[in-house]
């Protein structure tokens, strides 16, 4: 009886560990998690009061100990104005549900090159600058493709490297 | 019927149950239905021959079930393996050309039921316990209880193990969006993140992506494809609305080359 009792134990055990291996090797990896995601992306507002576009390369480069860092090159127009824009920007991220990415800009370094007046980016790219949260949504398209989605719907589509 | 072999084993015949006694152990094997058959047969007839043709009439024909010498000789063989093991003797005898035959060799008494396991202060609990089969390498399967568990926790292993991986599948597929063939800009296809019901709002929504693509100049051949979302909150052109054209060109390597145009209004 008694050896038929540690047979029951053992054969539960064995299940309960397994089922954790296996549910927990089986889950999906982070998508971005050390990998790189390159994007080109125009802007324009089409606003009576505002005359603004860019067109920036930017890549997404996400590490496995919840840091990464972008790097921004591309021109900004405003009024007519072009700016260049060229400035790397350390982040750190926490990913929810696998496809929630929660970012928040560290620190920015501009390249000497960059001379995009800090408030058109204050006023249009709030987001870039030190503090500047960003709460992205990641979902896969295909296999290489990766569709980032803002609060209100997607708002890039950046390719896996 | 109890039957005690050399007072090592009690063959219990109602259940095809052998209990090995020896050493204090509580080991019990459950014969096959089969096996059991034959057993009783060499018991029930101990020195005396049985002929082939008896053992396939009584052990298989009568329970409408073919037989053969071969099947016959296998069981044999398990049967001689049993008493080897347990007794160290071989009292299953071939008599050429005539048959089988349970020598005295082993002494057979009739045992009374649950007296005989008390007398013997080996089994002294009311259920038996199986332990191992100590006939596993035998061409005819006995089912122990161990083994009965065992393939029963085995079933629920694989149950639960399919059942995780249905899970975490799931969960990954929640990851992977699949987007809806909005229509064609020239040859390329056009995809979108929102299912349109009806051709009139596909029509409606492709004259804002041609409009798109010509204001960006996005070119068309055979290697691109788009992507196209709206918000479709608000109305199009209207305050707050913004819509996402992405142009894709496949290249040679893995990764194709995205281009994504936004417009807010």
């Amino acid at each position: 009886m008694k050896k038929n009792i540690l047979l029951h134990v053992a054969c539960i055990t064995f299940i309960i560990s397994s089922v954790i291996f296996v549910y927990f090797f089986t889950q999906p990896k982070i998508l971005l998690e050390n990998n790189l995601c390159k994007s080109t992306i125009s802007y324009k507002l089409n606003d009576s009061n505002h005359n603004f576009e860019y067109n920036i390369f930017t890549s997404f480069n996400f590490t496995n100990t919840g840091k990464g860092y972008i790097h921004m090159r591309g021109v900004v127009i405003k009024d007519g104005n072009k700016y260049t824009l060229a400035r790397n920007l350390d982040f750190s991220y926490q990913v929810r549900n696998n496809s929630n990415y929660e970012i928040t800009i560290n620190d920015v370094n501009k390249l000497g090159q960059d001379n995009t007046p800090e408030d058109l980016i204050s006023k249009y790219l709030a987001y870039t600058l030190p503090g500047g949260f960003t709460l992205l949504k990641i979902n896969k398209i295909g296999k290489h493709l990766i569709l980032a989605s803002g609060l209100q719907g997607p708002v890039f589509i950046c390719s896996v490297l | 019927m109890d039957y005690l072999f050399d007072n090592n084993i009690l063959y219990r015949s109602s259940d095809g149950t052998l209990h090995y006694l020896e050493g204090g152990s509580e080991e019990t094997i459950t014969l096959p239905p089969v096996l059991n058959r034959i057993l009783l047969l060499l018991v029930i007839n101990q020195g005396q021959v049985i002929t082939k043709e008896e053992f396939l009439t009584k052990v298989w024909d009568n329970y409408g079930k073919p037989g053969s010498s071969n099947t016959l000789n296998q069981y044999l063989s398990t049967l001689r393996g049993i008493f080897s093991n347990h007794l160290g003797k071989k009292p299953i005898i071939t008599v050429p050309k005539q048959g089988y035959m349970l020598s005295f060799e082993v002494n057979i008494t009739i045992a009374e039921e649950k007296p005989a396991l008390e007398k013997n202060e080996i089994l002294k609990e009311e259920n038996i316990s199986a332990t191992k089969n100590t006939v596993s390498s035998s061409p005819v399967i006995i089912f122990s209880t161990d083994k009965k568990l065992l393939l029963f926790y085995f079933f629920i292993f694989l149950l639960a193990i399919t059942i995780t991986v249905i899970i975490s599948k799931k969960s990954d597929s929640s990851i992977v969006i699949h987007p809806y063939n909005l229509g064609k800009i020239g040859e390329c296809p056009v995809y979108s993140f929102s299912e349109y019901k009806t051709e009139l709002q596909k029509k409606s929504e492709m004259e804002a992506v041609i409009h798109q693509a010509t204001k960006y100049n996005l070119d068309c051949d055979t290697s691109i494809y788009f992507y196209y979302y709206r918000n479709e909150n608000i109305g199009y052109g209207e305050k707050g609305d913004y819509s996402m054209l992405t142009r894709c060109k496949k290249t040679n390597s893995a990764n194709d080359e995205c281009l994504t145009n936004r417009t807010s209004w």
